[in-house]
């Protein structure tokens, strides 16, 4: 059964490290997201498991078997690109069974069974088609069908929806995780869309500059981050700066810069005078009712929530998130006075990073 | 004062009609987007715009001048590209001098609009930088200062953010609206990303299948679309086909199949197809329908669940804490307020050919 | 019967799969996969590089005896001057005037264009020499055009010019039309909608972008003009460059200038095709403002004077020279009656057929055999196969041998492989593969180039072997534009004059018989005859090309 564990798996490019001693196991059957920025070695990562690129050290083993050094062909896990690598000359249907004839499939069966795999995907009309004749979608669904069809029990996905529109996306989305759920796959999907990770992981293993930072389940990783960066990139966050006032076993008080006083829950041991900073979900903070005075500044309507952003003496910025009910009950008007509160059993709180707050959460 | 005007105009590539007999309305200094799925016509109504397509039939005005004959390099417009396309041959200071230089101003002046754009995109110290060195995100700001460099007043953003990651394309975003407002230039955003559409702009414009939909503000579209397409191609939606049970001057009871559910009666009589549409995040907990978990998975402020409710398949979207306790398989109680429930007219044909993104 | 017959197939068939099978599984061994690779390094070095270098190296004693006879010396010097300065010149209007034709191909949109597409190719299948033949016909003989300014003008300078302006333009024509076309539209737009006229972006952002072609198309021409020796010879009358001067020597028995001058010349070559690679890639040229005339060459009156006159350009110094020959002396061929001999096969026109058999069988050896060894060769440096460096040092290696003047390669091949006594068949078909291989391998790497390594990796992860990819992948998407760089390959032999005549005594292909036919004043009319045939041949040959090449267009799309 498909079970793949990386031991102290390195590899650099030139004087880039693209990946830094990375331990993983990954379960038979598990749906795991690999997530992280442009450059954080993700796509490396998924490349050494599928063969396509050797590693500098470390070991990968797929079903308990080292196959570090295996051809990519012989590995039984099949990998997916971002976009597609359709063959260009071969029709749906040729696509399809080309990696069941490698694999030694005669050609009626080959083809008998490619045709099987693409009603799976529903494109069973358009197996005479040539890959340049489909739209986007259905391009992916063949991708997807090929690898399918070679029985591969592992499979690798690199950015599988990222060429795809915003609304479409969310409808594969679905199939996605149907296919997977049915045909009882081990997947490795890799994106930097942490809605996309959230909504379709069994674990997600979160990546930055070459090392995993957090894995867990989404729900932990959600609600438990370990680290700011963690807190920034999954789901969002405001981040407050402070000074550490008081420890009173778990609650730790935090003056930030304007004076404006919040408290934490925190384990871990903070000391007065420390800096930290404190993260808290912007759906959390509550608007309506709290010790903080704040003026609306700008709306933002997403639909399915809307964005609000206060300010704060002093100029601090705090976004809150609430849902579409209650932007429809009530009304928001710019300039206008606010409480707000943090909820402590909501916000956590981090050490000081080295590179400051900014080098943690700078997107641009 | 640049406002633009649209009329009439089509567009065919071979046999292929990429626009049929398009209207389109911008005022002076609005925010306007177009969205629609991947081939309806939007990028190519906006190259008409700007001049890079010619050969179409109808005519586009700018500020009420007809724009039809003028050259590209004279129509004082500001256009982002998808692929970004900065100058690989210079660098950032002088991509962002190119217009400048083109337009034949002085050293003096080239130089002080230079600076003065670099500034306002937070990228003076990248002067000397060459565009390869930049991140994605660095690199469209680039973009962003050397079209505004060019003094245009009219801004045309062809998927200005769709190949950056979704961090910096959310963060992107806000900067691009803060910039326009505050210059007061009007812009025109082409985008396949509803979110993107609805987070920047004043009004939004609907296409598919090289036509106009609709067009609105943000929120009328998102509450109250009039099209059927509008309502599922903006945010997720749960959309049913019904008919009409009982009808009175307020009401209609709409039979779904198994399941009856009460809206808002805008003119439908008894016995008549409909179409019925709800946002999963107005459908509410502690209601007389029940149904069963078929799924729960986690997207941020909200969990999104699958229901089966009496073989009627619906999402539903609730704040992590409310249905925490909820698993796979474990029933639950939903109330659809009828307020929220909004009814269209059958298009006739199947359902899917009416909504597909296709 | 048929089911016999069914059964001979299928049978064969289950051959051909066992072979293919077997293949497959041997490509799964590292090492047969090196020892491939190793085999065209092999042969790379010790048939290509080597012998064209070493056998110049080895007499590199006599070069003394020009250096201590100043004649010879002075000779040998204006002869590379001349050299340096006919490519030079050569290299520049070839870019000056191919560009604005290249441009019309690749950005404009008429019907017509698609026939000037297709011309643009038809001085390449036409043989060197008859091209040259044909230059002399038209500008210095008995037509029209020699009133025009040429009469009297004894062939020289103007018609080595003409001749080399001639044979290389279509090749930088495509070039430059090739990387015109990958530039994305987006730029020129981008710069458009900035405010630029036509003419202030193409200046500043198309050209600048376009540098990699222009510098690949001076490289080119310049080397071509530089080796260039059966078709100068013929035109040359009194002027003299490097390789009519070794030529000269060489007939008169003198090896020491030509040892002497091809060093000269590769020596200086290389300095300024490496200055020219280096500082053409680090110039610039800043963007400082835009001028006032540019908005009036931007006009379009000023561009369809521009643009017709490319085409003037390309129509009377490129394509007229191209087929002259042929028209000029077809009256006279149908007088004498020629075009009936020609098949009796009878006195010189069994020697012609020979020669055009030898050619013939040279070439497809030639075109095999470089297959055979470039193919891997470009994999190499393509997909790394040995590391940047090695990839790196075989593709600057490997271009080497098209800056040697055609001549001094096959002096240096027969000094080389002289001693040990091979045939002059064998010669020829060396000196082929020298000039060829360079073409070959660098039509195998933009081939390989053009296709995404992403299809070759989902093929091995979806289970393919390595050959397996390699026959149902990578060949069949590059196949159109594989053969197309084949048939080039193929025509580049049948055209070769220089080394041929350098190398071999006895064997003759049918360029080098042309030549001597045309030198000497009883055969002209014979070989005006000659040169129609062989050009029909070449235009089947062009229309298979042309064919080809169409097809390719849509392979990738």
């Amino acid at each position: 059964m498909p079970k793949v564990v990386l031991e102290r798996v390195s590899k650099r490019f030139g004087r880039i490290t693209a990946l830094d001693e990375i331990d993983l196991t990954l379960d038979d059957g598990e749906y795991s997201c690999i997530l992280g920025p442009t450059g954080s070695g993700k796509t490396t990562l998924l490349k050494i498991i599928a063969g396509l690129v050797e590693p500098d050290s470390g070991d990968v083993y797929i079903d308990g078997k080292r196959v570090t050094g295996t051809p990519a062909e012989k590995r039984n896990a099949v990998y997916m690109h971002q976009n597609y690598a359709l063959f260009p000359h071969l029709t749906v249907s040729q696509n399809i069974s080309f990696g069941l004839t490698a694999r030694g499939f005669e050609e009626e069966a080959a083809r008998r069974k490619a045709s099987e795999v693409l009603e799976i995907v529903k494109l069973g009309e358009w197996a005479n088609a040539y890959p340049r004749e489909l739209s986007g979608g259905m391009q992916q669904r063949v991708a997807l069908a090929r690898c399918l069809a070679t029985g591969a029990r592992l499979l690798l996905l690199d950015e599988p929806l990222g060429a795809l529109d915003a609304r479409l996306r969310l409808e594969v989305r679905g199939e996605l995780s149907r296919i997977a759920e049915e045909l009882n796959l081990t997947v490795i999907h890799v994106t930097h869309d942490q809605s996309e990770a959230l909504s379709l992981a069994d674990r997600l293993i979160l990546m930055r500059n070459g090392r995993i930072v957090q894995t867990g389940s989404p729900e932990e990783v959600y609600f438990k981050p370990n680290s700011v960066f963690s807190a920034y990139f999954v789901g969002e966050s405001v981040f407050l700066e402070g000074i550490v006032r008081r420890v009173d076993g778990r609650v730790v008080t935090l003056e930030l810069r304007n004076g404006t006083i919040i408290e934490a829950l925190s384990g871990d041991g903070f000391n007065r005078g420390e800096l930290a900073v404190a993260a808290v979900r912007c759906e959390d903070i509550k608007v309506g009712g709290g010790p903080l005075t704040a003026r609306l500044k700008e709306i933002n309507f997403l639909g399915s929530f809307s964005k609000l952003v206060f300010e704060l003496p002093e100029g601090l910025k705090i976004t809150a998130n609430i849902p579409l009910s209650r932007f429809i009950e009530e009304e928001f008007r710019i300039g206008a006075s606010f409480q707000l509160s943090i909820p402590r059993e909501r916000t956590r709180l981090f050490k000081q990073p080295p590179m400051g707050l900014a080098g943690e959460i700078e997107a641009v | 004062m640049p406002s633009v005007k649209v009329e009439n105009v089509t567009m065919k590539f071979g046999g292929f009609t990429a626009l049929d007999k398009v209207n389109i309305n911008v005022e002076d200094r609005e925010y306007v987007s177009i969205i629609g799925p991947s081939g309806c016509g939007k990028t190519t109504l906006l190259r008409i715009i700007a001049g890079i397509i010619g050969d179409y039939e109808g005519h586009v005005y700018v500020d009420g001048k007809l724009f039809d004959a003028k050259p590209l390099e004279e129509r004082g417009i500001g256009y982002v590209f998808q692929n970004i396309a900065l100058f690989p041959n210079m660098s950032v200071g002088g991509n962002v001098s190119y217009s400048p230089r083109a337009k034949g101003l002085s050293n003096s002046i080239v130089r002080t609009t230079t600076l003065e754009m670099l500034e306002l995109m937070k990228l003076s110290e990248r002067y000397h930088d060459y565009p390869r060195s930049l991140s994605g995100g660095m690199q469209q700001k680039t973009a962003l200062a050397r079209a505004l460099a060019s003094s245009a007043r009219l801004l045309l953003l062809d998927e200005p953010l769709s190949l950056l990651d979704l961090k910096v394309r959310t963060e992107l975003r806000y900067e691009l609206r803060r910039i326009v407002k505050d210059l007061g230039l009007t812009a025109i955003h082409v985008t396949h990303d509803q979110e993107e559409a609805m987070a920047v702009s004043d009004r939004i414009i609907v296409m598919r299948r090289a036509r106009v939909v609709e067009d609105g503000t943000p929120v009328d579209l998102y509450l109250h679309p009039k099209k059927i397409f509008t309502a599922y191609f903006l945010g997720e939606s749960n959309v049913f086909e019904g008919n009409v049970a009982e009808a009175d001057e307020d009401t209609a009871l709409i039979d779904l199949g198994g399941l009856a559910i009460t809206a808002r009666n805008t003119g439908f009589q008894a016995g008549e197809k409909v179409i019925v549409m709800v946002r999963p995040e107005l459908i509410e907990l502690g209601g007389h329908i029940s149904g069963r978990v078929l799924k729960k998975t986690l997207e941020g402020l909200f969990s999104r669940l699958i229901l089966d409710v009496k073989g009627i398949r619906m999402i539903v979207k609730q704040p992590y804490s409310n249905v925490a306790q909820l698993g796979e398989g474990s029933s639950v109680n939903i109330r659809l307020p009828e307020e929220h429930v909004l009814v269209y007219k059958h298009p006739g044909r199947d359902l899917y050919s009416e909504i597909s993104l296709y | 019967m048929p089911a016999v017959e069914a059964e001979k197939t299928s049978r064969f068939r289950g051959i051909g799969r066992r072979v293919i099978s077997r293949l497959d599984k041997l490509s799964e061994e590292k090492t047969v996969a090196y020892s491939l690779y190793l085999a065209s390094i092999v042969f790379f070095l010790g048939i290509i590089l080597l012998p064209s270098l070493l056998g110049i190296l080895l007499k590199l004693d006599t070069a003394m005896n020009v250096v201590t006879n100043p004649e010879l010396l002075n000779r040998s010097f204006s002869a590379v001057f001349s050299s340096i300065i006919m490519a030079g010149i050569v290299s520049a209007l070839d870019v000056a005037a191919g560009l604005p034709l290249a441009w019309i191909i690749a950005r404009k949109k008429y019907r017509w264009l698609n026939i000037v597409d297709s011309l643009v190719d038809f001085p390449l299948i036409v043989p060197t020499v008859i091209l040259g033949y044909s230059t002399l016909l038209l500008w210095c003989e008995e037509t029209p055009f020699s009133i025009i300014g040429f009469t009297g003008v004894s062939p020289g300078f103007i018609t080595v010019l003409l001749l080399h302006f001639a044979f290389s333009y279509p090749v930088v024509v495509r070039i430059l039309a090739g990387k015109l076309m990958d530039i994305e539209a987006t730029y020129e737009a981008a710069a458009r909608t900035l405010g630029a006229c036509p003419f202030t972006t193409a200046r500043t952002i198309t050209i600048p972008m376009l540098k990699s072609g222009i510098i690949a198309s001076l490289i080119l021409s310049f080397a071509r003009s530089l080796s260039e020796t059966g078709a100068t010879i013929m035109v040359a009358g009194s002027f003299e460059n490097g390789p009519v001067f070794i030529k000269k020597s060489i007939d008169a028995g003198l090896v020491p200038p030509m040892v002497f001058v091809s060093l000269v010349l590769i020596v200086l070559s290389i300095l300024i095709l490496a200055g020219l690679r280096l500082f053409g890639f680090k110039f610039r040229m800043p963007f400082r403002k835009a001028y006032r005339i540019e908005a009036a060459l931007s006009r379009e009156g000023v561009t369809r004077v521009r643009d017709l006159s490319a085409i003037i350009i390309f129509l009377f110094l490129v394509l007229l020279p191209a087929c002259f020959m042929v028209l000029a002396r077809m009256p006279l061929m149908l007088s004498y009656g020629l075009l009936g001999e020609i098949f009796t096969l009878r006195g010189a026109w069994s020697t012609y057929w020979i020669s055009v058999l030898n050619s013939y069988v040279i070439a497809l050896l030639t075109t095999l055999i470089n297959v055979v060894f470039s193919l891997p060769t470009a994999v190499i440096i393509t997909r790394r196969k040995l590391g940047g460096l090695v990839s790196r040092l075989l593709e600057a290696l490997s271009t080497t041998s098209i800056i040697m003047p055609s001549v001094a390669l096959g002096v240096s091949l027969s000094l080389f492989w002289g001693a040990s006594g091979i045939s002059d068949f064998i010669l020829v078909l060396l000196a082929h593969l020298c000039i060829t291989y360079p073409y070959m391998v660098a039509t195998m790497v933009s081939v390989l180039e053009d296709i995404p390594v992403e299809l070759e990796e989902a093929g091995r992860t979806l289970g393919g072997t390595p050959f397996k990819v390699f026959r149902s992948i990578v060949l069949p998407i590059a196949k159109y534009s594989f053969l197309s760089g084949v048939i080039l390959t193929f025509t580049r032999s049948v055209n070769e004059t220089g080394a041929t005549l350098a190398v071999s005594k006895t064997f003759k292909t049918v360029s080098v018989l042309l030549v001597e036919w045309v030198k000497s004043p009883d055969m002209r009319v014979e070989a005006g005859a000659g040169t129609l045939v062989l050009m029909f041949l070449s235009i089947i040959l062009l229309v298979i090309f042309r064919y080809i090449y169409t097809k390719g267009g849509g392979g990738l799309a």
